[in-house]
Formats: structure tokens, C-alpha cells, sequence
């Protein structure tokens, strides 16, 4: 009977736990859903978007998670202390607080990433890029806002790159490795012919955008462009499908109507 | 938040099956958002950031995007898929074709509706 009375106990035990460790999200069940589900307003596949509309692009070392959240659109996010180590587009130093939009809730990894058809793809990631992790350095497409999510990693699986997960690695030794790495290399290149993201040019908030840089420096960071698309073999810029098409009538008739309105990004 | 609406979907008018607002997010470049992270819940936020003075044929049809979401579709067309300009003329298109919106279900939104709901 005393042995029934320890099994019992035992279980409840074990659940109760198992129940905390959830709660907790110290026990991270390998499952991840899609919190909330978005229409993306850009061509991530298109690099020259992608650093058009971000605000900053570095190189940064996660040095530790420092919150989680849930924001207005019902979004979780995880908040991370990063140091940076080199800049792609911007001038950041020392230390950012970078937000991204995934967090977990009862040991379930919650995201709002947008490629792929669905969470298929995204399983087959590592969890290192799924969520950062501490002690890893990333090259992350980030956009600002000082009074919100400070730093926000684009919902896109192309916001960053892992380029080391040994955190025993000092800072000149990863920003040499970030100097060869092909993802960086390609950001540098896309930088140099950024296509700015209209809402941002409407609102006044094109960040660090190429043109705002002095002329010399544009002319440095091309020349360096160049070396890379030769190293890289990538050619000239190409518009893709979705750029050439043409006003269809029935949206024509609709700004003609509302002159008031703007011309959608890509037209204009 | 700039404004909001609720919409009770039927049969139950007793209790908001939907909310629908306008939010205006710099930080996450979408034009429309749908969060099903509430089981019981549900919303629809359409980004005033972005499609701030478009026309009522683009509003429209995010909306409708989202409002798809909100009847179990999901997004259809890899971002890294080379072949995805294929589903351009469809509802559930997982980019926003700003040059060709579209407002009505394609053959592909349909088919997985029907799915979805036999």
C-alpha cells in the first residue's frame, strides 16, 4: 500500500514539475507555432529591399537575453543585449538591445517568421536561428525605433546569419570572420544600390541610407562592392518579376479617383 | 492604435469573434497583420505605417488577406522559393502585390478554402 501511496506521490511530483518547467519555459518542447500570421510590404528575396528598408545592419555578439514580452498585435518578442562588432549599414558601438519578434510561452517557440510555406521549413531550422542565442554573433537587418523595440530584427529568416557559435572567440577574430562571410559580403554589395523602403522616404526615416553618406565614403564602399560581385560572380541588377509589371486598369481607375493618395512603392 | 472596430462573426453576435484595427508599426514592415495567438480571440490590425494614403483597392485588399487568415487560410508562396511569382494572383499571397492587388479568391485561395472547410 506504501509503495502505491510513493508511486502516486511521485507522479504528481514529476507533473507538477514538468507543469513549472512549461510554465517557466525552462522545458523547450520542440514545437513551434506562428503567433500571429502578417503580409510582408517588401521582397525579402530581393537583397537591395531587404537593406533598404532596414536602418542598421551589423555584426553583433549576443551577450544575454534581457527580456520577453508580448506586444499590441499579440506578438511575443525576447529582448537581447548585443555587442557589436561590425557594421554593415550604420555606426553602431558598443552595446544595442535588439528585439525579436519570437518568444516562448508554456515551452512552445512562437514566431512570426514569413518564409516558407508555412512551419514545415521553419522546423527544419536550428534553434540558434530561430531564437538568437547567447554567446553566438550574428550579422543582423535590423530597423529602429528608439521609442518601441529599440533595434527589431526583420521577420524574415534573412535577418541573420550565424557566422559563429563559439563564444570564446574575441571580437578581431569574429570580425574577421564576418569579412568573409558570403551573407555579409552580399549586404555590403545590396547596400551600395539600396532600394529605400517608400513609407520610410514618405515619413522622413530612411536611417543611415546610402545616399545620406558623404560622397567619398559611397565611392569607398563601391569600389569594395565591385571586388566582391567579381569575387561572388553577381551580375547587374535585374528587377525582378513583380518590379516590371504594369499599373492594372482597375488600380489606375482607383487613383485617378482618390488623387489624394499616393502611387504604390514600386510605381512610383 | 489610431482606431478599432468589432466585427461578431455569425451565429454568435453575444461575444466578438474578431477585432479589427489600424496600428501604425515602423518596426515590422507589413501591411497587415493577423494574430490567432488567442485560441478564442482573434484580430486583424491593418499597418497604417505603410499603406498610409494608398488608395481603398489596396486597403481593401489587405484586409481581405487578413480576413482570410482569419477563415484558416494560411500564406501561400515560399519567400525563398525562385517559382513563387506563380501565386501573385492569389488572395493568400504571402507578399503584398502593391501594383496588382487582389481582392477576390483565385483558384488556389478557393481550392485550400474548400479544403479547409468541405
Amino acid at each position: 500500500m506504501k509503495k502505491i501511496h510513493y508511486l502516486v506521490l511521485s507522479f504528481i511530483i514529476v507533473v507538477g514539475l514538468a507543469g513549472i518547467g512549461l510554465r517557466t519555459n525552462v522545458i523547450k518542447l520542440p514545437i513551434i507555432k506562428k503567433g500571429v500570421l502578417g503580409q510582408l510590404a517588401y521582397n525579402p528575396n530581393d537583397n537591395k529591399e531587404l537593406v533598404g528598408i532596414a536602418s542598421n545592419i551589423f555584426v553583433g555578439k549576443i551577450l544575454r537575453q534581457i527580456g520577453t514580452g508580448k506586444d499590441d498585435l499579440g506578438s511575443l518578442y525576447t529582448q537581447f543585449e548585443v555587442e557589436t562588432i561590425d557594421n554593415i549599414k550604420g555606426n553602431l558601438t558598443n552595446t544595442v538591445t535588439v528585439t525579436q519578434m519570437a518568444g516562448y510561452k508554456n515551452g512552445i517557440l512562437y514566431t512570426m517568421e514569413e518564409d516558407g510555406d508555412g512551419l514545415v521549413e521553419l522546423t527544419d531550422k536550428k534553434n540558434d536561428i530561430l531564437l538568437l542565442q547567447p554567446g553566438s554573433t550574428y550579422l543582423m537587418v535590423t530597423r529602429h525605433n528608439e521609442n518601441f523595440m529599440q533595434y527589431a530584427l526583420l521577420t524574415v529568416l534573412k535577418s541573420r546569419t550565424l557566422i559563429s557559435n563559439d563564444k570564446n572567440l574575441d571580437n578581431i577574430k569574429l570580425k574577421d570572420l564576418a569579412s568573409v562571410n558570403e551573407a555579409v559580403k552580399k549586404l555590403r554589395i545590396a547596400y551600395t544600390e539600396e532600394i529605400l523602403f517608400a513609407p520610410s522616404v514618405s515619413a522622413g526615416n530612411t536611417k543611415n541610407s546610402f545616399i545620406s553618406l558623404p560622397t567619398e565614403e559611397q565611392e569607398k564602399l563601391k569600389a569594395e562592392a565591385e571586388k566582391y560581385k567579381k569575387e561572388l560572380n553577381i551580375p547587374d541588377y535585374e528587377p525582378t518579376p513583380a518590379r516590371q509589371n504594369i499599373i492594372p486598369e482597375v488600380l489606375q481607375q482607383d487613383i485617378d479617383a482618390h488623387p489624394e493618395s499616393q502611387l504604390p512603392q514600386a510605381v512610383q | 492604435m489610431i482606431k478599432e472596430k468589432m466585427i461578431a462573426i455569425a451565429p454568435s453576435v453575444s461575444r466578438v469573434d474578431l477585432t479589427v484595427d489600424v496600428v501604425s508599426r515602423s518596426d515590422i514592415p507589413f501591411d497587415g497583420y493577423g494574430a490567432w495567438f488567442d485560441p478564442v480571440e482573434k484580430s486583424i490590425s491593418i499597418n497604417d505605417y505603410v499603406l498610409h494614403g494608398y488608395t481603398p483597392i489596396l486597403w481593401n485588399s489587405v484586409l481581405t488577406h487578413e480576413l482570410g487568415h482569419a477563415l484558416g487560410l494560411a500564406d501561400i508562396g515560399g519567400v525563398n522559393d525562385p517559382e513563387n511569382t506563380i501565386y501573385q494572383g492569389s488572395l493568400m499571397y504571402r507578399q503584398a502585390n502593391i501594383q496588382n492587388p487582389v481582392q477576390i479568391p483565385g483558384g488556389h485561395d478557393k481550392a485550400d478554402y474548400y479544403y479547409k472547410w468541405p
